[in-house]
């Protein structure tokens, strides 16, 4: 009875929440221009790892960095990671960098990333993560959203929505 | 309100208090019984699980129904004769789950209810979270920003006024299972009215620290909020 429930609601039910949502969606997650300046706070930007460590921007400078904003409780976020951490192995080695910043509650990222370890590193940004990636060209801080940014530190690409492989392989290009 | 009952004598009409007085003292308990455990086993809603059991004890329909805390009882009681030990676990788990998805939406003052809240919760029990928001599309956007799955609807609030609810599926791990949890959308006025005591003196509902203090004092034997 219950178990019932619960799958017809996924299937009729989401279905018509998505085609809903679809409309407003289109005009939603269309990334917005960033400025230099905003360029610049992101580099000044510092966070708190999950064990507590200092992730401070600064130091990152200079490299190719593919900055992925992402939640625990956001689905496509939670899906793509595994993407992402297979684009950090495949060229780490050619000076890719890649950081995580969850928007999120950070007891829910360290109990998430237990069960789904990630190589590369994850910042806690917290509420403010969306600001973050609202000057970053995210107009409504939705989640995930990916900005690529070159190794003079100037932003290459930016995404919102899920990443595919075809993103990947284009991004891994640039640099 | 008039009962009609049916006798040796054929239907005949009585006032209110001698009828419900005469329902109470025969079928009452019984269809709190058989209702609780359809709320226990089945997680049936109070008002669906009485209707079934007075179909399942062969009543007429009209039968005087248990009031909400005659039902508390009854589920109290069922839950400690049968699964006191699966329901603790359950419960603590069901908790768990609402005060993570109430950190998420921290922004719009949640506020936990039901058998969550008051304790009587079982794995079937769905979650029912109220928001209190300035702008009542805002918790909306949140869930659209985070490509939450959720299915908009329509519920009765505790005026009997419409309320809109969001509902999404999350998954509890901890019970192996998915749970639905239903957010009640509310205008951020509503929140004075919302923490008066019920009808049995009990609060109604409770924010996260409510329910955080709750969790500290559950290895403690289970009690009313």
């Amino acid at each position: 009875m219950t178990l019932n429930r619960r799958t017809l609601w996924m299937t009729g039910l989401a279905a018509a929440a998505g085609a809903a949502g679809m409309g407003v969606a289109w005009w939603r997650y269309q990334p917005r221009p960033v400025g230099t300046e905003a360029e610049a706070t992101f580099w000044a930007s510092q966070f708190e790892g999950p064990n507590g460590e200092a992730v401070d921007l600064a130091a990152w400078r200079g490299k190719p960095l593919l900055v992925n904003f992402w939640a625990t409780w956001c689905p496509p976020c939670v899906e793509e990671l595994p993407l992402l951490n297979a684009f950090y192995r495949a060229h780490a080695a050619r000076g890719w960098q890649v950081l995580g910043l969850a928007v999120d509650q950070p007891r829910a990222v360290r109990s998430f990333l237990q069960k789904l370890p990630l190589d590369f590193p994850v910042g806690m940004a917290g509420l403010a993560g969306t600001q973050l990636s609202r000057e970053l060209g995210n107009p409504t801080g939705g989640l995930p959203y990916t900005v690529v940014m070159g190794a003079d530190g100037a932003v290459l690409h930016r995404k919102i929505g899920k990443v595919s492989e075809t993103d990947l392989a284009q991004w891994a290009q640039l640099a | 309100m008039r009962v009609w009952r049916t006798g040796a004598t054929g239907p005949q009409c009585t006032g209110h208090n001698g009828a419900m007085d005469l329902y109470r003292d025969n079928n009452n308990p019984e269809i709190a019984a058989v209702a609780a455990r359809l709320v226990v086993e089945e997680g049936l809603e109070y008002a669906a699980a009485k209707r079934r059991a007075v179909k399942q004890l062969g009543l007429q329909s009209r039968a005087p129904l248990p009031d909400n805390a005659a039902m508390d009882t009854a589920v109290r009681e069922y839950i400690a004769v049968f699964c006191p030990e699966t329901q603790a676990v359950e419960l603590r788990a069901l908790r768990e789950v609402a005060l993570l998805w109430m950190g998420r939406l921290a922004a719009f003052r949640p506020h936990l209810g039901g058998a969550v809240w008051h304790g009587t919760a079982t794995r079937h029990s769905d979650i029912y979270v109220q928001l209190f928001c300035d702008d009542p599309k805002s918790a909306e956007l949140a869930l659209l920003d985070h490509r939450v799955d959720y299915h908009p609807g329509t519920v009765n609030g505790w005026r009997g006024e419409p309320v809109q609810a969001l509902t999404l599926r999350t998954r509890c791990d901890a019970l192996g299972q998915w749970v639905l949890v239903h957010l009640m959308v509310h205008d951020l006025d509503d929140l004075r009215g919302a923490l008066k005591p019920d009808a049995q003196g009990r609060k109604p509902r409770g924010d996260a620290q409510a329910l955080r203090a709750l969790l500290a004092s559950t290895h403690a034997p289970e009690h009313t909020p």
